[in-house]
């Protein structure tokens, strides 16, 4: 008995004292707009571009209605900006970094291999912007079990005209897919669990990142989600109408919305 | 004499779990490996599946190598493989014709998969990539 207690003791103190020492403040602007201090976790320090993106990231779920995050789902902000190495950095909603990993980023571009965004169907670039993790229900080559679908909130269409993924890659941190974003084998499954369906996945890139690209679509945060975004986004507790054949969709704040009010008949865009 | 066997024969109990416990383990670790490797293979997805339209997008002669679209998933890739798994997965379809007879001739050739598709991992050709 005296040993279980003094075991108790040594374990809530080790939980106590790792609570504190791990977190690091950084300040995003909170619902109230006031700054609200949240952790960097276990993720080291949070580079301040970072930081700023996680704060477009809360303000985009704010304004895009497909966007507005379900409790539990978390935000992924993958940084294809700095010169070092390209880093997924997975943030809950209060803003506590949970996990990062090293990424891989489409191969296209000029020259080929170069860092730049784009959201054409045959780019082979990675598209730039907030996207939604949805389910992919492919049979070709990845599958609900292997792959995570990245589905477009901005005009990308990226999971429905081109298939763009989070998957496994021992590519990662260099550019060896064709827009896909890879990560190691060993995080996957952890990013999987994190993420699941109807999380936000940001492709940050700097607005210079659109070399060889004819197209801007994703670079500006419009809500323009396609058929797969809004059926995550309704999975996780969205309103339906008329019994699953269309989805209520109210107007978007954004400018540049041409297709604001959809309807959508099934799940996915595949 | 009585309590030297009786110890004897408790020492031997003692050890006899240990020892199997020495072998379950080690087979046990073989195991955990073997399935490691089959869950990273499933992980990569390093085959494309039967009845997938695809396309012959480039050849590259260096490294005697195709580049296959998948038609429906133009963002997944690459997906690198031989003219041997080309021609298994497509029941000896994907052939180079012409006089020539070159590889490169199936450069923009189009197969419905009859068998599933084996590629080759694409890390290793990364460094053509850039």
């Amino acid at each position: 008995m005296g040993n279980k207690s003094v075991f108790l003791i040594v374990l809530v103190s080790s939980v106590t004292t790792w609570g504190f020492t791990s977190s690091k403040s950084i300040d995003y602007l909170g619902e109230s707009g006031g700054r609200v201090s949240v952790g960097s976790g276990s993720c080291g320090s949070i580079p301040s571009h970072i930081e700023s993106a996680f704060n477009e990231s809360i303000n985009f779920t704010k304004q895009c209605p497909t966007a507005k995050l379900a409790p539990g789902k978390n935000i992924a902000i993958n940084d294809y900006t700095s010169d070092g190495t390209r880093t997924m950095y997975v943030f809950n909603q209060s803003g506590q970094c949970l996990m990062t990993a090293p990424i891989s980023w489409g191969v296209g571009g000029a020259p080929p291999g170069s860092l730049s965004a784009c959201s054409t169907t045959n780019s082979r670039m990675t598209p730039p912007g907030f996207h939604l993790t949805a389910m992919h229900m492919g049979r070709n080559r990845f599958n609900s079990n292997n792959s995570i679908g990245l589905a477009g909130l901005s005009g990308q269409n990226s999971h429905g005209s081109r298939g763009i993924l989070i998957h496994s890659t021992n590519g990662y941190g260099s550019g060896s897919s064709w827009g896909c974003t890879g990560v190691p084998s060993g995080d996957f499954s952890k990013i999987k669990s994190l993420l699941g369906y109807g999380s936000l996945v940001y492709n940050h890139f700097n607005r210079d990142q659109k070399r060889g690209c004819g197209s801007s679509v994703g670079f500006a945060p419009t809500c323009q989600p396609e058929a797969s975004a809004i059926a995550a986004s309704y999975s996780q507790g969205a309103k339906v109408i008329n019994k699953g054949t269309n989805y209520e969709y109210p107007e978007p704040p954004y400018s540049g919305s041409g297709s604001s009010r959809r309807g959508s008949s099934g799940a996915g865009g595949r | 004499m009585k309590y030297l066997l009786m110890f004897l024969a408790t020492v031997v109990f003692a050890q006899k779990p240990q020892v199997e416990s020495k072998v379950t383990s080690k087979e046990k670790e073989q195991q955990s490996s073997a399935q490691v490797a089959q869950s990273e293979n499933d992980l990569l997805a390093l085959k494309i599946s039967k009845g997938t339209e695809i396309e012959i997008d480039s050849y590259d002669s260096e490294s005697d190598t195709f580049e296959v679209l998948i038609k429906k998933e133009p963002g997944v890739g690459p997906n690198i493989t031989t003219l041997e798994h080309l021609q298994k997965a497509t029941a000896g379809m994907a052939q180079p014709k012409g006089a020539s007879k070159r590889k490169s001739d199936l450069i923009g050739a189009e197969f419905t998969l009859k068998e599933d598709l084996i590629l080759l991992e694409e890390a290793k050709f990364i460094k053509k990539e850039k």
